[in-house]
């Protein structure tokens, strides 16, 4: 039994570590580091520079343009990315929509989204959920009938993150009602923005930013061509896609990033200085469960249920951490201050995201299967309950 | 990296689960525990004859040779037969002290007849001792308390100034009140008026002692993931078989949710105890001293959760002295009190200065 990395791991670390340092704009560093969210151009192109080493990709197989990563690999590179901290590849593409077109897409689909999905030539939404359908999705009612060469889609998504800079949609949508049970009727389709019938509405969260959206479908003309796999059998693909890429799903190194901050805050404040060294007590016993997890993912690619310890407890020390950096910046931290107003002195700590992050980290606990939809996975697949 | 067991550490695994299995369930303890030292001097003399006894210590000192995931598999399946015959004591804590500060002259001495299992040694965590040097005689004075295994010890490891004083249990000048110990096993309280000692019995340093006390916690961490382990399989089950209101009580989704975090927790439990058996190999100070301070911290809050909701899921019966549940109860509230609490790990570990510091990853 052994707990160590390689020395190749380690070295692919150090690696990783010299081509952020090297390769990030100080801008974009910048604004991580004050937890401020970067422009859609920054993210292109910090993407982009990813892109060039296959890193973009990073659980992408290599015969489709990823770079092989064995599981530690993608866990230390994503590691290396929440400790520095360094945008990730947008998720809605590269873990989620991307892994589900090498699965199920034709060659024709793979061949026109693929190598354009990767470098953010497109960027993905992600349009699952609707007003009635939360945690209960496949209760979604966004209607697609087939019409010739086309469906024709109407309904009303919510929740869609970072729409507003998205060129597509990966979209689930009812295309037979009649089907005897709900998950039966659905598909899976890929859906222009661009298309007309599309209206994409901002939708303002409690930190005074605008991130998600919703989206409203109105008699949408998509050609058949974009449903992927099999009509009505979009419940598979959808299944795939959330139970695929769980890989650093604990975002232990985002926490470690908060405690440095806090840290930084805290100065000899021995009472924030306590409470800091009992989330990193637990937090660096959630990094010993997540290395067991990999190294079970290194015997078996299938889904490991024990993924939702990592959900549940690496949210549970993100959200306690941003709490306390809350408690660390005090009173200051109320003053309303948004994310474009100007870097100021390097050496400054930024106070004007504490407040609007520690709110909207409370989403973190309800997006990706909420900690109550984790807890009810885990009793009934590891306590039979 | 690599998280699976050897095939020597199943083999190992499934000899020791075997011996609890069958010679330790509960009535049979309580039989154990009825014997005159409190604990069985029959299953002692079987888990040396398994070599349990002289498991960690290095084949030059005569031991097995064996390291910290076989001291941890012992330890689970101990904790889940809530074994009380004192191996943390005499093992763990004073061999470990008397391996780690021994000169190879003391060693040869002390450490045989404590992995022969023919002598049980402790060693004081919680001690207040000076010691006084008179030409080639030590003179220690104080005392010290919850000295685990000192109520049945014939031989005593006792830190006093910069070092760690081997004395046999009756030496003159020496007093002791021995008591069992709530959750298990005994100890007892110790008075030092005017003990003489030879200067063959100081122990030089007090390394040995630190060591001591960080393969005490990789012990704990590993008997208490066995406690919790068993507490939760024990809940899961009752939930699914005790019915209230026509069905069983496991249809309460309040009641999955609890179960649910109870996993959380062990498989943390069980993550830090595995952290701990491969961190006592490491050489850097600073490492060790953080790590365990870790573990401590979170096998304590793990265990307490754990131990709480399992008595809680139980209901009634939950409390009873007759159910197993509440003897694992108090077994990991003593292990979380053990040793350093939660709450003083803590503070030892912001005052190390934690895991990460206020400097950027990078600059």
């Amino acid at each position: 039994m052994d707990l160590r990395f390689t020395a190749e791991e380690e070295a692919f670390r150090l690696d990783v570590r010299a081509f952020i340092r090297e390769n990030l704009d100080p801008v974009t560093h910048r604004k991580m580091v004050e937890g401020r969210i970067p422009d859609r151009e920054e993210i292109v192109a910090w993407q982009r520079k990813l892109n060039t080493r296959n890193w973009a990709t990073p659980s992408w197989p290599q015969s489709h343009g990823g770079p092989g990563f064995t599981p530690v690999q993608r866990y230390i590179f994503l590691d290396e990315l929440h400790q520095a901290p360094a945008p990730e590849p947008v998720s809605f593409n590269v873990s989620m929509i991307g892994p589900v077109l090498i699965e199920y897409g034709t060659a024709a689909q793979q061949e026109r989204f693929l190598a354009a999905t990767a470098n953010l030539d497109i960027w993905w939404a992600q349009g699952f959920s609707e007003p009635g359908a939360g945690s209960d999705l496949a209760s979604l009612r966004t209607s697609a009938r087939r019409d010739g060469d086309h469906y024709v889609v109407s309904g009303h998504k919510i929740w869609q993150g970072m729409a507003h800079h998205a060129d597509w949609m990966f979209t689930l949508v009812r295309s037979d009602p009649q089907a005897p049970k709900k998950q039966m009727g659905i598909s899976f389709l890929l859906i222009d923005l661009r298309l007309p019938g599309v209206t994409i509405r901002p939708i303002i969260t409690l930190d005074e930013r605008h991130e998600v959206n919703e989206v409203f479908l109105d008699e949408v003309r998509v050609p058949v061509d974009c449903l992927i796999g099999e009509e009505n059998k979009g419940w598979d693909v959808t299944k795939f896609l959330l139970s695929n890429e769980r890989t650093g799903i604990a975002r232990i190194g985002m926490t470690k990033h908060l405690i440095r901050r806090i840290k930084r805050l805290a100065g000899g404040n021995r009472s924030v200085l306590a409470k800091a060294a009992a989330l990193e007590a637990e937090l660096k016993i959630l990094e010993i469960t997540q290395l067991r997890i990999l190294d079970g993912q290194r015997r078996s690619s299938a889904a490991d249920p024990r993924s939702s310890i990592l959900k549940l407890k690496g949210v549970e020390l993100r959200q306690a951490a941003s709490e306390l950096l809350l408690a660390a910046a005090g009173t200051s931290a109320l003053e309303v201050r948004h994310d474009d107003a100007p870097l100021g002195d390097d050496d400054a700590e930024w106070l004007g995201t504490i407040m609007p992050n520690y709110g909207i980290l409370r989403a973190a606990s309800i997006y990706g299967g909420s900690s109550e939809v984790q807890k009810g996975i885990l009793a009934k697949t590891q306590l039979g309950l | 990296m690599d998280l699976e067991l050897s095939d020597d550490q199943r083999m190992l695994k499934e000899s020791v689960d075997r011996l609890v299995a069958e010679r330790y369930d509960l009535d049979q303890r309580r039989g154990y525990m009825s014997q005159p030292a409190g604990w069985s001097a029959e299953m002692w003399s079987a888990f040396a004859d398994l070599g349990l006894t002289m498991l960690p210590f290095s084949e030059e000192q005569g031991g097995l040779g064996l390291g910290g995931v076989e001291t941890m598999i012992v330890g689970e399946a101990f904790g889940r037969a809530l074994v009380i015959e004192p191996y943390l004591p005499s093992v763990v804590l004073a061999g470990t002290a008397i391996s780690h500060a021994g000169t190879p002259d003391q060693v040869a001495e002390w450490l045989p007849p404590i992995m022969s299992g023919e002598t049980i040694c402790a060693l004081a965590t919680e001690a207040a001792v000076t010691a006084e040097r008179t030409g080639e005689t030590w003179i220690l004075d104080g005392a010290a308390k919850v000295v685990l295994g000192g109520d049945t010890a014939g031989q005593l490891v006792i830190p006093a100034g910069d070092d760690l004083f081997v004395l046999p249990a009756d030496a003159a000048g020496l007093q002791r009140r021995g008591y069992r110990v709530h959750g298990g096993g005994g100890a007892a309280d110790l008075t030092l008026i005017g003990v003489k000692l030879p200067e063959k019995n100081r122990l030089s340093g007090n390394g040995g002692c630190t060591r001591a006390l960080e393969a005490g916690i990789a012990w704990l961490a590993a008997e208490a993931v066995g406690a919790m382990q068993a507490a939760l399989d024990l809940t899961v089950e009752y939930l699914k078989t005790r019915e209230q209101f026509g069905k069983p009580i496991a249809v309460n989704q309040s009641l999955q949710h609890r179960a649910a975090e109870m996993l959380v927790e062990v498989e943390q439990a069980r993550s830090a105890a595995m952290y701990a058996a491969l961190l006592c190999d490491e050489h850097d100070d600073h490492v060790r001293a953080t790590g365990y301070a870790a573990v401590k911290a979170v096998i304590g809050k793990a265990g307490r959760f754990v131990a709480q909701n399992s008595v809680q899921l139980h209901g009634g019966i939950g409390v009873s002295e007759e159910h197993v549940i509440s003897h694992y109860f108090r077994r990991l509230t003593a292990i979380g009190m053990l040793l350093g609490d939660t709450e003083s790990q803590i503070t030892r570990l912001a005052e190390l200065g934690g895991f990460t510091t206020a400097a950027p990853h990078f600059d």
